[in-house]
């Protein structure tokens, strides 16, 4: 039986993939320091034989030595993330060191790597949809937003480096937003939490810029898949790999239909906050829409959930967490 | 008096600007681990009381962290350039660690941080010419060709975040390719050292792909000019800056006028090699020229040197200095 390390298994996407890798019979090794994490996300895991939870920082070089004897797979999923509310330096240090670690321990295992990247690196490239070799547009390094994308960057970079200079099996994933139960409640989260939220409170719905910039959103059950269908299958080896569901929609549309999902025929209630209100400048991305036929074709992953489906069971989670006192 | 800490010193543009900085009166330091720099280039600042050099590698964290001279402004031109099949790593971590290194210690010492970077940056970006706002194009992670510019974004940024969180006051800089006397004859600080050198012996000139791609130069005397302003004046605290000069030329034009310049009667030889021969997955860029607005506006830095001039005083200096 295979063991799997997982970095950030307490996190949403973290926590989705080990309960599937579970079901599928993995030995799976969780690592998070519950930063951002809950040990709630893992309840329906945590104690299982073929599941073990370690908290502690993927800076820590030392205990990856210690948890990694026996693993065949990392899958490095824990990242630090936004730097739209500042700590930019957090999210370059903890990135960077993060997949650094990940590489030094597997080199001297002979693991495969799965590193998450993010569909941020594309940036502001126009030309749509983003295929995996398409270019990245970055702007200034005065917004601070670009932090992350570029962490994650420099990250790739190591991935295919370790490839070529030691022969190392790595694969990096980028991921197009995803959303579902146990979804961060913040912007952290995406924007549709936030909706959620407004619309079950009956409160209007903060909608940055004007509302036009599109995104896709993929069902975490989706995204879980793709990843798994990466770790399997050796065609991923020494590439890039899109992961995300391809149906473009604007996030005023996606606020709208939330807010029909929940509140039925209700006008939406919407406020409109202009980006100069962000503390620092802030540059967004208008469009984003994944190009995912070599997922497909090579790798079977087909993102199957609808948006209402996937946002209709989202809701019913959030429903369930929510106060509304 | 004013103390400047140069990592990088032994370099190209490190060892100039030392000299410069001590006749301007200035105390200066010099790091280098000598890997590519070498001690000669200081061969004028050494017998200064108020230089000091250190043979050290900037990862070298134990002697960082003993150093405990109070700096005012430290320059970091330490650097990896050009992977070469087998040194990416190495280029990342020397470029990404050596920048941390830098900025823990500036961080100990509240000192500002003056960051050498690149005009390799703005990578494909198609709008010329590129103005410090222009966007970043970076093309796939696979090639390893984007390695060195990706680990000077990071760097870039890495800059701007300690700002953030401790105040140290950086300054980004974007350099053009800089040339001049002692600059590196092999390739490493552009293609104008091998043309040199091969002009003088009367050889074929090696282009890189169709010899058609656009470079902005600087001569050494300008950039060094640039970068005294930028430590004389605090008030551009904060602010990334070009570089460079208003001369971009074609590196076929280039190879041409070097060959004019160095004064061979005949038609130069031109040996055309494929990008593919050279690296993998490689990737031109295809035009680079920089808009110095900002530069002479805040510094009133002006690139003075015309590149017949400045190419003729390099090579009277490798005339002088090289052939053997």
């Amino acid at each position: 039986m295979k063991t799997i390390l997982v970095t950030g298994a307490a996190g949403f996407i973290g926590s989705h993939l080990s309960e599937l890798l579970v079901r599928r019979g993995y030995q799976v090794i969780g690592l998070d320091n519950l930063s951002y994490g809950s040990l709630q996300n893992l309840t329906s895991i945590l104690h299982d034989s073929n599941f073990r939870f370690i908290q502690g920082d993927v800076r820590d070089r030392d205990l990856f030595e210690k948890i990694s004897d026996s693993v065949e797979a990392f899958i490095h999923l824990a990242a630090y993330k936004i730097p739209r509310y500042g700590n930019a330096l957090e999210t370059l240090d903890v990135n960077a060191k993060g997949i650094e670690n990940v590489l030094k321990v597997a080199q001297k295992r002979g693991c495969k790597v799965l590193f998450a990247s993010t569909s941020d690196v594309y940036g502001k490239n126009p030309n749509l949809p983003y295929s995996e070799n398409n270019d990245f547009y970055l702007g200034s390094p005065q917004v601070r937003r670009w932090s992350y994308a570029i962490s994650k960057i420099l990250g790739e970079h190591l991935c295919f480096l370790y490839g070529k200079e030691y022969g190392l099996r790595t694969v990096v994933l980028r991921y197009f937003g995803s959303y579902g139960p146990r979804q961060n409640l913040t912007w952290w989260g995406g924007p549709q939490s936030i909706f959620i939220d407004c619309a079950l409170k009956n409160k209007p719905m903060p909608i940055h810029g004007d509302g036009l910039q599109t995104r896709s959103f993929t069902y975490i059950k989706d995204t879980a898949d793709g990843t798994l269908r990466a770790l399997e299958r050796e065609e991923a080896t020494g590439r890039v790999v899109n992961i995300g569901a391809d149906a473009e929609i604007s996030i005023l549309d996606l606020g709208k239909k939330i807010w029909k999902l929940i509140r039925g025929s209700d006008p939406p209630q919407i406020e409109f906050i202009p980006y100069r209100q962000f503390p620092g400048r802030y540059e967004d991305v208008r469009r984003r829409i994944p190009d995912i036929r070599w997922a497909r074709e090579v790798l079977g992953f087909h993102p199957r959930t609808s948006l209402d489906e996937g946002l209709q069971s989202t809701i019913e989670w959030q429903k369930g967490i929510t106060s509304f006192g | 008096m004013i103390h400047v800490l140069i990592t990088g010193a032994a370099g190209f543009l490190g060892s100039h600007l030392a000299e410069r900085l001590l006749e301007e009166g200035f105390q200066v330091t010099g790091i280098d681990d000598l890997s590519h720099g070498i001690l000669d280039n200081l061969s004028r600042c050494l017998p200064s009381p108020h230089f000091t050099f250190y043979e050290k590698d900037i990862l070298d964290e134990r002697f960082l962290m003993g150093f405990s001279e109070k700096v005012d402004v430290l320059v970091h031109f330490a650097t990896y350039k050009i992977p070469r099949e087998g040194e990416g790593l190495r280029t990342l971590e020397v470029n990404t660690k050596g920048t941390e290194a830098i900025l823990k210690l500036a961080r100990g010492n509240r000192c500002r941080v003056i960051f050498g970077s690149t005009d390799d940056v703005y990578g494909k970006n198609p709008e010329l010419p590129f103005s410090e706002e222009s966007a970043l194009v970076i093309g796939n992670s696979r090639s390893i060709r984007w390695s060195d510019a990706i680990s000077k974004i990071y760097s870039e940024q890495l800059c701007l975040a300690y700002q953030d969180e401790y105040q140290i006051p950086v300054n980004i800089l974007r350099f053009a390719i800089i040339y001049g006397p002692r600059q590196r004859m092999d390739g490493w600080g552009g293609p104008q050292g091998v043309f040199i050198e091969r002009a003088l012996k009367r050889e074929s000139l090696p282009v890189h792909g169709d010899g058609l791609q656009i470079r902005n130069f600087v001569y050494l005397s300008d950039a060094v000019e640039g970068i005294t302003r930028v430590i004389k004046n605090e008030g551009v605290c904060g602010e990334v800056l070009n570089i460079g000069s208003s001369q971009s030329l074609r590196i076929l034009d280039l190879a041409y006028l070097i060959w004019s310049l160095v004064g061979n009667p005949e038609r130069p030889n031109i040996e055309f090699i494929s990008y593919s021969d050279l690296w993998r997955d490689y990737e031109d860029v295809r035009a680079r020229e920089l808009d110095l607005t900002k530069a002479k506006y805040l510094l009133g830095y002006e690139a003075e040197t015309q590149i017949e001039e400045g190419l003729r005083k390099t090579i009277e200096w490798y005339r002088e200095n090289c052939r053997g």
